[in-house]
């Protein structure tokens, strides 16, 4: 059990260790010297590294340790940023979240593991060969202030030497001999660094061999010698700095033999001088203002809170009618005090869109790399909240979209500067608030989609008449693609340069309660808008009676109320129908759809027209109640599946009423 | 009567038990299933659903579905609508609640005082009971929860009551 709760801890928290990696990888490769995006990188993965070695998912661990070596080749400057090193990069990442997702079965990967991990090994293996020739296994790295002294000392006369000092390997008390050979060397100059750090030695945490560099006016000889007699020392060897270590960035303090521990250890104190201390200590302070609640305990403490809101209206009427004055005004308190608990507690329930958008920019670059195209990918609005139900799932649209961007929308580069475009195309994914709802804007400045084509193919697709098509403005030709029968054409992305998929993008959308839309010009490019309301977890409604009993009709499906005497209406093929405005309506009485007894029926009735997006139909109810505010709850899987039935809610009298589902319905 | 009184090492064996009645029989269920008993509150019906499932009801902001267990084993009539109470239990699919004629009692019995299901009632029809337990000379129909909404078998009292009859029967056997 506890296991169980760790392990769930970890795994979002190592997911979050992943996409950070993936992004900053990402912005890695736009900036390939940032050597702070680096320290950030490496950092993040030895977290991940110990946190799956401690969790013991070795294979996790494994490749994660691999990746590390890398990452820190990379961040010393002995391996550089290009495409083919980013590349493996991506792939151990992927691999990585694969592993995640299967943690109990890494056997599956074995065979990708092997593959991804030598990929990284051949990484290492080249520039380590390469380097270690020069520097004899441990490399040197110096701050802007220890070159200061050394340039001071060789402007002073002195010497900058570096000694080289190995123990026997029978030698007991390896630092307390590092300690004498440290002090000898301290009478004879300035000692500035040593590899590994004096604190490592002191510690007994190196092998056998380390080196110093020395501040020196005495001759290399007398140095040697002096060393030479300190017992249980191998061998000594005293040469002169080489002048390249100064201005070369390209150093490594790291020690091969060195676990990775204290290669990190290294860096921190590195990072902690080198760059600013600032944004780490902003990224902290982040971290702390959060707390990990499980979903589960969030949604019973929204549920809770909307049961004293219910509550609360009875007691409000009560405390009305009460005879005791003081009554009403902590009754007036307690109705506010709920009322704010209520917003602030579905708040809670709101998530930034960053984690859909985090993922995004990664697949427009393995799509634009895959194509041969160039496109930059500007992300706003990041910090956009919305319910985390929808958050969830407005994942596939958008990659749908931006894939659709990217596939047929944006030109190839040669393309681009004939039609005098910049070569690399610019992608935006715009998400801001409005009003209650959000939107977000996918626009591409490709090719664009000619409306002639969509008429056409709409025409061939037999989806509308000549006429009709010639009535058809632009813009309402161009939404054609948002049609079930458009997107079924199959090339249809060869003329238009999108239509596959993008009914199905409008379906996720509209059953969020949302909308798309598409402006375009040819040419100019492309946006799409998608609407969605901020939470699902309240929408208005429109309370209706049928059968005795209270029912929820969506608002956003509702076009209008209207009342119609029993003479209107007609039949049509053993339909009920009325013409409203010129247009034939399908009458369906609801309580027979939804196999109720039937109450007598009125002379008129209350018919309320509702649309989705495909048909329109009114449906007959016994009393319209009025509009509310409701807060939709889902039925117990018991139950669930039921036709016209798309959840419940609790009204203010503690009872539970039905939403309808008017697509399952009409 | 004295099985009940059970020493320690044995008491883990033992079952507690909600008992409840249905049309004069006796039933129980486990209590660690049993999340509460409520009072019969307001219920909406739920449209195109199974005959027993009476509707769904607001516990605390939550809505579950009810279900009459006299209409889960047809039973006909309805009974005393003043102790009728709704018995919320926890199956898989989450909670439940169980519409039944009156709760009767919380009991102990001995884990040998349950014998199984009586098989010879012919297969499939018995599913939904765990066992027969003997409380003295009282008989109490045991139910399988995870079974009484799944079990597609037509339930019918004629059947409860053999059950009932053969669980009796069978300690001669033992």
């Amino acid at each position: 059990m506890e296991q169980n709760e760790y392990r769930d801890l970890f795994l979002a928290e190592a997911r979050e260790y992943l996409q950070g990696l993936n992004t900053a990888l990402l912005a890695l490769e736009h900036n390939p010297e940032n050597r702070e995006i680096l320290q950030e990188m490496f950092r993040v993965a030895h977290s991940l590294k110990g946190m799956s070695a401690t969790m013991g998912f070795n294979a996790l661990a494994g490749l994660t340790h691999q990746l590390e070596s890398v990452l820190d080749l990379l961040r010393c400057g002995s391996l550089q940023v290009e495409s083919l090193v980013a590349n493996v990069l991506f792939e151990a990442l992927d691999l990585l979240e694969m592993l995640l997702e299967r943690l109990d079965e890494p056997d599956i990967f074995n065979s990708q593991l092997e593959q991804v991990v030598c990929r990284l090994r051949e990484l290492e293996d080249q520039k380590v060969c390469t380097q270690s020739a020069g520097a004899a296994g441990l490399r040197l790295a110096f701050d802007e202030f220890e070159k200061d002294s050394i340039r001071d000392a060789l402007a002073h006369g002195e010497q900058a030497l570096l000694v080289d000092v190995s123990l026997e390997q029978t030698c007991l008390l390896k630092s307390v001999r590092a300690y004498m050979v440290l002090r000898a060397l301290e009478k004879t100059g300035h000692l500035i660094k040593s590899v590994p750090s004096v604190q490592e030695l002191e510690e007994e945490q190196f092998k056998d061999r380390f080196r110093v560099v020395l501040l020196t006016a005495e001759p290399e000889s007398s140095i040697q010698s002096g060393l030479g007699q300190i017992a249980e020392v191998e061998a000594v060897s005293v040469a002169p700095l080489p002048v390249e270590l100064l201005d070369d960035n390209r150093n490594d303090s790291r020690f091969p033999e060195a676990g990775p521990a204290k290669t990190v250890d290294a860096f921190r104190a590195v990072s902690e001088t080198e760059t600013g201390e600032e944004s780490k200590k902003g990224l902290r302070r982040e971290k702390e203002k959060t707390v990990r609640v499980e979903t589960d305990k969030l949604d019973k403490l929204i549920n809770l809170v909307g049961e004293l809101v219910v509550n609360r209206t009875s007691v409000v009427e009560q405390g009305k009618s009460g005879v005791v004055a003081e009554m009403s005004s902590a009754v007036e308190q307690l109705d506010r005090i709920t009322t704010d608990l209520q917003s602030a507690v579905m708040k809670l329930r709101m998530v930034p869109i960053k984690q859909v958008f985090e993922r995004l920019p990664r697949m427009v670059r393995d799509l634009t790399q895959e194509k041969g195209k160039k496109v930059n990918l500007e992300v706003r609005g990041e910090d956009t909240e919305l319910d985390r139900s929808i958050v969830n799932q407005i994942g596939d649209p958008l990659v749908h979209l931006l894939r659709n961007a990217v596939d047929h929308g944006i030109e190839l580069p040669a393309e681009r500067v004939a039609a005098g475009k910049p070569e690399s195309a610019t992608i935006q994914l715009e998400a801001r608030h409005e009003g209650s709802y959000v939107m977000i804007r996918v626009s591409d400045d490709g090719r664009g989609i000619d409306p002639v084509k969509v008429r056409a193919k709409a025409l061939e697709k037999g989806m509308l008449g000549t006429v009709e098509a010639q009535r058809l403005s632009d813009e309402d030709a161009v939404r054609l693609i948002f049609d079930n029968g458009f997107s079924l054409a199959e090339q249809v992305s060869d003329i238009s340069g999108r239509g596959v998929g993008m009914d199905a993008v409008r379906t996720v959308i509209e059953s969020m309660n949302g909308s798309t839309d598409i402006r375009t010009a040819v040419g100019q490019g492309t946006q799409f808008y998608i609407r969605l309301p901020l939470t699902l977890a309240i929408i208005k409604a429109l309370l209706v009676q049928v059968s005795g009993e209270i029912y929820a009709l969506p608002i956003e499906t509702i076009r209008e109320n209207l009342y119609v005497a029993t003479a209107e209406i007609k039949t049509i093929q053993k339909g009920k129908v009325i013409t409203l405005r010129n247009e034939v309506l399908p009458l369906l009485y609801l309580d027979e759809a939804l196999g109720l007894p039937p109450l007598v029926r009125d002379e008129v009735l209350s018919v309320v027209v509702v649309e989705t997006s495909d048909r329109k139909a009114g449906l007959v109810v016994d009393v319209l109640l009025g509009q509310q505010e409701i807060v939709i709850k889902s039925l117990s899987k018991v139950v669930e599946g039921i036709p016209g039935v798309a959840g419940a809610t609790v009204l203010g009298n503690g009872k539970v009423a039905l939403i309808l589902d008017v697509s399952s319905l009409i | 009567m004295n099985g009940l009184v059970k020493k320690s090492g044995e008491a883990m064996q033992d079952l507690q038990l909600v008992a409840f009645c249905l049309q004069g029989e006796e039933f129980a269920v486990d209590i660690q299933k049993v999340r509460e008993v409520l009072k019969v509150t307001q219920i909406t019906p739920l449209p195109q659903s199974p005959e027993f499932i009476e509707g769904v009801i607001n516990l605390r902001g939550e809505v579950l579905p009810v279900v009459d267990l006299r209409k889960r084993f047809r039973l006909a009539g309805t009974g005393d609508s003043g102790k009728a109470r709704i018995i919320i239990v926890e199956i898989e699919e989450g909670l439940v609640g169980l519409i039944v004629d009156s709760v009767t009692e919380v009991l102990h019995l001995a884990a040998t005082a349950v014998e199984p299901p009586p098989r010879r009632l012919g297969v499939g029809k018995t599913e939904f009971i765990q066992g027969v337990g003997k409380l003295g000379d009282r008989l109490l129909i045991i139910l399988d929860l995870e079974k009484i909404l799944s079990v597609d078998e037509q339930l019918g009292l004629e059947q409860l009551q053999l059950a009932g009859a053969a669980g009796l029967a069978l300690p001669g056997e033992v």
